[in-house]
């Protein structure tokens, strides 16, 4: 099973959640036999849960057959998908807040040193989290790919999930706040130190709004949508300005020195 | 394979989607998914893009899948749209050259530099959509047999998503050199050079090996004189480094 793992920074306690591209599509995921498998240990990059990562691979592939079938001018065949890309992502979402609330704290620092067959192999809560933050940008991305549609239902549904999926993101995000212990000296993003906690994850998302907006802002100065989608899309320009001040405001940038 | 400047990791752990690697790696059947973005990684090509980079490179794949079972008018359709989807790459690049400030140059912004993004800047997202022209180029090459030239509308399909993917490249040459951008193109272009040469002996070596004759002969042969007359512009335009 593909595995959505994440790859340890250099400098940065923390690391970078690596989710396949929403869109990788069908075809090459497809045609690619060979899943990429994940070897614990050493330096190798934990691996999402697996409670979370079946439903991202689930709504990673359903976001592949749904873009396969759009633009292979079966624009119908693609509402089911993205239907199912939604749903797997509000449960992956559901998933994730289940990780954040019932997993322990990490064992002290060294208590399972190298070679130690008990050392973590898993990718921490908040970064479990912040991938399905993640995924959920990528059907956003996904669908707005495809908003110039003439297909009524699938436009209906295109934009039904961007709303899904903007909304519980949103709602995410004021639940991960209000969940979050308060900040200590080390949980700030200063490159050193904090990483795996939401207050070194967080202010990096406000970069995937800022693309998210970017592609909003793009798609409508490049193309001459109907007014149902222009207005779709407006709305979810809205919503993605109204979540990154959310983010910026609950998790302010650090002051460049 | 291209290789694209790491601006920076994020100075806080992200989690992030890569791009599929431009250069054609999804469709030779390796991995698709989870390219690394950390240090000394590939930063992520924006999204307006990126959508489009990666259902080119889906399409293609339907492509190959389709000739490979010899079911040619699904085949001809996936081609279209990869050609189709290329094109928008480009044109959502030109939206990001247009929108974007140029990239600071050379060590401005060193890793873990908070002010880094982990996103493409637009030279580096340019060149994504540019190469995305060379995987339809080179992937259509490849597709292309002496028995199916006789089916005319498959011919078409392949002539035209070779032409019109080398067209686009040309413009997309002459638009960043007319522009005179500011930015990191003088270092980002000259890497195109490598991925038309890669074109080149593919095109030669189809055409020596396979022995294509009449229309498709001819095409080819157009196909080559883009490729050089490509080259030709990227050398001129952004002159290699002269060597120590």
């Amino acid at each position: 099973m593909p595995s959505f793992r994440f790859l340890a920074l250099a400098a940065v306690a923390a690391a970078l959640v690596v989710v396949a591209p929403a869109m990788s599509d069908s075809g090459s995921a497809r045609q690619s036999a060979a899943p990429p498998a994940q070897i614990a240990g050493g330096d190798a990059a934990p691996i999402i849960p697996s409670i979370v990562n079946t439903r991202l691979v689930r709504a990673q592939d359903a976001l592949g057959r749904a873009t396969a079938d759009y633009d292979s001018n079966q624009p119908a065949q693609a509402v089911n998908d993205m239907a199912a890309a939604t749903d797997n992502l509000s449960k992956a979402w559901n998933a994730a807040k289940w990780v954040v609330q019932t997993t322990p704290p990490p064992p002290a620092e060294d208590a399972f040193p190298d070679g130690d067959g008990g050392a973590v192999t898993y990718a921490d809560p908040p970064t479990t989290a912040v991938a399905v933050l993640t995924a959920e940008h990528d059907l956003v991305s996904a669908s707005v790919g495809m908003m110039e549609t003439g297909n009524a239902a699938l436009l209906t549904r295109l934009t039904s999930s961007i709303n899904a999926m903007q909304t519980q993101r949103l709602n995410a995000i004021k639940w991960i706040h209000s969940i979050e212990p308060p900040p200590t000296e080390d949980a700030r993003p200063d490159g050193t130190e904090g990483g795996g906690t939401f207050a070194a994850l967080m202010p990096g998302y406000v970069a995937v709004l800022d693309d998210e907006l970017q592609q909003i802002k793009g798609r409508l100065a490049l193309y001459k949508f109907s007014a149902a989608a222009k207005a779709a899309l407006n709305n979810a320009r809205v919503k993605a300005q109204d979540t990154k001040d959310l983010v910026n405001q609950y998790w302010p940038p650090v002051p460049a020195d | 394979m291209r290789t694209r400047r790491t601006l920076a990791p994020l100075a806080a752990a992200l989690g992030l989607i890569v791009a599929v690697p431009v250069a054609g790696g999804a469709l030779r059947g390796s991995d698709p998914s989870a390219h690394a973005a950390g240090s000394g990684a590939a930063p992520l090509i924006p999204s307006i893009v990126n959508t489009r980079i990666l259902r080119t490179q889906a399409a293609l794949a339907r492509a190959g899948r389709y000739a490979d079972h010899g079911q040619t008018a699904q085949s001809i359709a996936a081609l279209n749209a990869a050609r189709a989807q290329a094109k928008f790459a480009w044109n959502a690049a030109k939206y990001v050259i247009k929108t974007s400030p140029p990239s600071p140059a050379g060590d401005a912004l060193p890793d873990g530099d908070p002010a880094a993004s982990a996103y493409a800047g637009r030279e580096d997202t340019a060149f994504a959509a540019l190469s995305v022209q060379h995987d339809v180029v080179a992937t259509t090459t490849g597709l292309i047999t002496q028995v199916g030239a006789k089916n005319k509308a498959l011919r078409k399909s392949w002539i035209n998503a070779i032409s019109s993917s080398q067209a686009t490249r040309n413009a997309a040459v002459a638009f960043i050199r007319t522009r005179k951008l500011p930015g990191t193109f003088p270092t980002v272009m000259p890497n195109l050079v490598p991925l038309v040469n890669d074109e080149l002996k593919e095109l030669n070596g189809r055409m020596k090996m396979t022995g294509f004759n009449g229309t498709l002969r001819k095409s080819l042969l157009n196909s080559r004189t883009r490729a050089l007359k490509t080259r030709r512009l990227v050398n001129r335009y952004w002159p290699p480094a002269p060597a120590d």
